[in-house]
């Protein structure tokens, strides 16, 4: 353990560090578990269906796949990371009671949490753009322009699963909130077929939701091409994230602060 | 300025006081200990104090700063050894204390020395390198202890800091106790065990439904209940309670016990010699005998 921080270093990071360190103590179960869902779908998806379907705009499906795979699974790493790891030490291992005794602010601990588990996202993202290229399904010319939209992307969702997490006060509500929000908004988002199969209400619709920009940025992302709607979905995201860590952050300190 | 300054605190639940008018001072090298039966409020004051507790009367100062502007800035030279340790079960006792020398912003050789130096203070060197789900309650307990110094701090908080430990490991804190007060850290400590507090503590307060009922020096409060008192075990101790009143003896009644002061051994023969059953010793006062006194006369 090398952790050479001083008091100037930002607190947050603090709470970044220690989850990585635990984390690393179970990393290879973590890793198998975490990134095994999304390349099972591509590979069986974009094999099995992929023939079927042909070319999609313009690509084979399992080209179209990838982009949309990459991002749901970032999205699923992050929700999981948030909803089963951050909630677990904020209620139930009373991890954060522990770090709110130091200088930690509930602020700090929040924001350390988001990292991490856009962190663990971000990786999920980065795995499957790798597989995705060793099969040559993407071309790697891209890797420069996914990083940093994976970092938006997970960065976001792990903002809104921490305002989903801050009123939760068993699990029930996560297994609620994927079934309802997260697993329609996969199918809405254009992931798995185009968007423009959908009515163009649902479609507006979709466009409002935080999904549907990130698959957006990362389709534009891989095939080179111009997003028309670049700045859009950069604020749509960035509005989602503030918002979503502003209203978990007054409610935690509502809850933790009684 | 006094480690720790609350003045008039109350706090209210739907209504109801959980806190009621609570004054506390602690001040450096003193040991405080606050003491009172089960859901007393002794808990909701730490709380209150560290910031984790919203108070609605009142105020609290701890080391200079304001906690409910400046908590922050306190905390960072505060220790606190909570009622549930929150260890990182799966990482070592060495890194559990520096993952939270790092939540303090500390890093480096210093603190390398100085998790050494405490490790052997307490004489857990040899548990240095051992997972935390590995270890016992006891020896957890006192890494707890360890973890709360890591920072230096001036203000030591401690909730129970011994239910899990032995008589050796109980030595051992008292004395850590003891050292830090020479230095002039000022501690604030809960426990349920009273010989504990006897050792440790230079001042008491009683808690009881959320309001300090008594508050002073150990030696001078035990003199208030005249230095010995009488201890009577029966059977029916409500009845034997209703026969002493009578007799003007000044007695409360503990969960299997009562306990009379201010009154000689004689005096209470003589008021219980027609009952049936009862067991008379005189003994020296103790702390327990004053949270049971307060908590009588609190109603409870």
């Amino acid at each position: 353990m090398r952790y050479k921080a001083s008091f100037e270093s930002p607190a947050w990071f603090a709470v970044w560090y220690r989850n990585y360190l635990t984390w690393r103590r179970g990393a290879l179960l973590h890793f198998i578990g975490t990134v095994a869902d999304p390349i099972v779908a591509l590979l069986g998806l974009g094999i099995g269906i992929g023939p079927i379907v042909g070319l999609v705009d313009g690509q084979p499906y399992i080209s179209f796949l990838a982009g949309g795979l990459i991002v749901t699974g970032a999205m699923a790493a992050t929700n999981g990371e948030m909803f089963y790891g951050a909630f677990t030490r904020f209620y139930i291992d009373q991890t954060w009671s522990a770090m709110l005794y130091t200088r930690l602010s509930v602020a700090d601990v929040l924001f350390g949490e988001v990292c991490w588990g856009a962190t663990r996202g971000c990786a999920i993202g980065v795995i499957v753009y790798i597989v995705s290229l060793c099969f040559g399904y993407v071309s790697w010319h891209c890797l420069f322009m996914i990083v940093p939209i994976l970092i938006v992307v997970c960065l976001t969702f792990s903002c809104i699963s921490a305002l989903v997490v801050s009123f939760a006060k068993g699990y029930e509500l996560f297994l609620i909130c994927q079934s309802v929000f997260f697993v329609p908004l996969v199918f809405t988002s254009g992931a798995i077929f185009p968007a423009s199969q959908m009515p163009r209400a649902i479609r507006w619709w979709a466009s409002m939701l935080p999904l549907y920009p990130s698959v957006e940025l990362m389709r534009g992302a891989l095939n080179g091409a111009y997003v028309p709607n670049f700045m859009s979905d950069v604020v749509i995201l960035a509005s989602y994230a503030v918002i979503a860590f502003g209203l978990a952050l007054a409610v935690l300190k509502r809850r933790i602060v009684s | 300025m006094k480690p720790i300054i609350m003045q008039g605190v109350s706090k209210f639940v739907r209504g109801k006081p959980i806190l009621n008018d609570v004054n506390l001072e602690v001040s450096r090298g003193e040991c405080h200990g606050l003491i009172g039966p089960n859901g007393a409020g002794k808990s909701t004051t730490i709380s209150a104090i560290i910031g984790r507790s919203r108070i609605d009367i009142g105020s609290i100062f701890m080391l200079g700063n304001d906690m409910r502007t400046n908590s922050r800035f306190a905390r960072a030279k505060v220790g606190v050894v909570p009622q549930v340790s929150c260890l990182e079960h799966s990482l070592s006792v060495r890194e559990n204390i520096k993952l939270y020398a790092a939540f303090f912003g500390l890093g480096g050789r210093h603190i390398r020395d100085r998790i050494s130096w405490l490790l052997e203070k307490l004489e857990l060197t040899s548990y240095a390198d051992n997972r935390i789900s590995e270890l016992s309650g006891g020896i957890k307990q006192k890494i707890s202890l360890v973890r709360a110094l890591i920072n230096n701090p001036e203000l030591l908080i401690l909730d129970e800091p011994s239910s899990n430990l032995d008589v050796s490991g109980r030595n051992s804190v008292i004395d850590l106790i003891k050292d830090l007060k020479s230095r002039g850290v000022a501690i604030l400590m809960t426990s349920h065990a009273m010989e504990e507090i006897e050792l440790a503590c230079d001042r008491v307060s009683i808690i009881s439904g959320g309001h300090v009922v008594a508050s002073g020096s150990v030696g001078r409060m035990l003199e208030s209940l005249g230095g010995s008192v009488i201890d009577i075990q029966c059977q029916d101790i409500e009845q034997a309670a209703q026969i002493l009143r009578r007799s003007a003896v000044e007695c409360f009644v503990g969960p299997s016990n009562i306990v009379c002061i201010n009154t000689t051994f004689a005096h209470v023969r003589h008021a219980l010699v027609q009952s049936v059953g009862v067991k008379v010793t005189e003994r020296a006062a103790s702390v327990s005998d004053l949270v049971a006194q307060a908590h009588c006369r609190m109603g409870g």
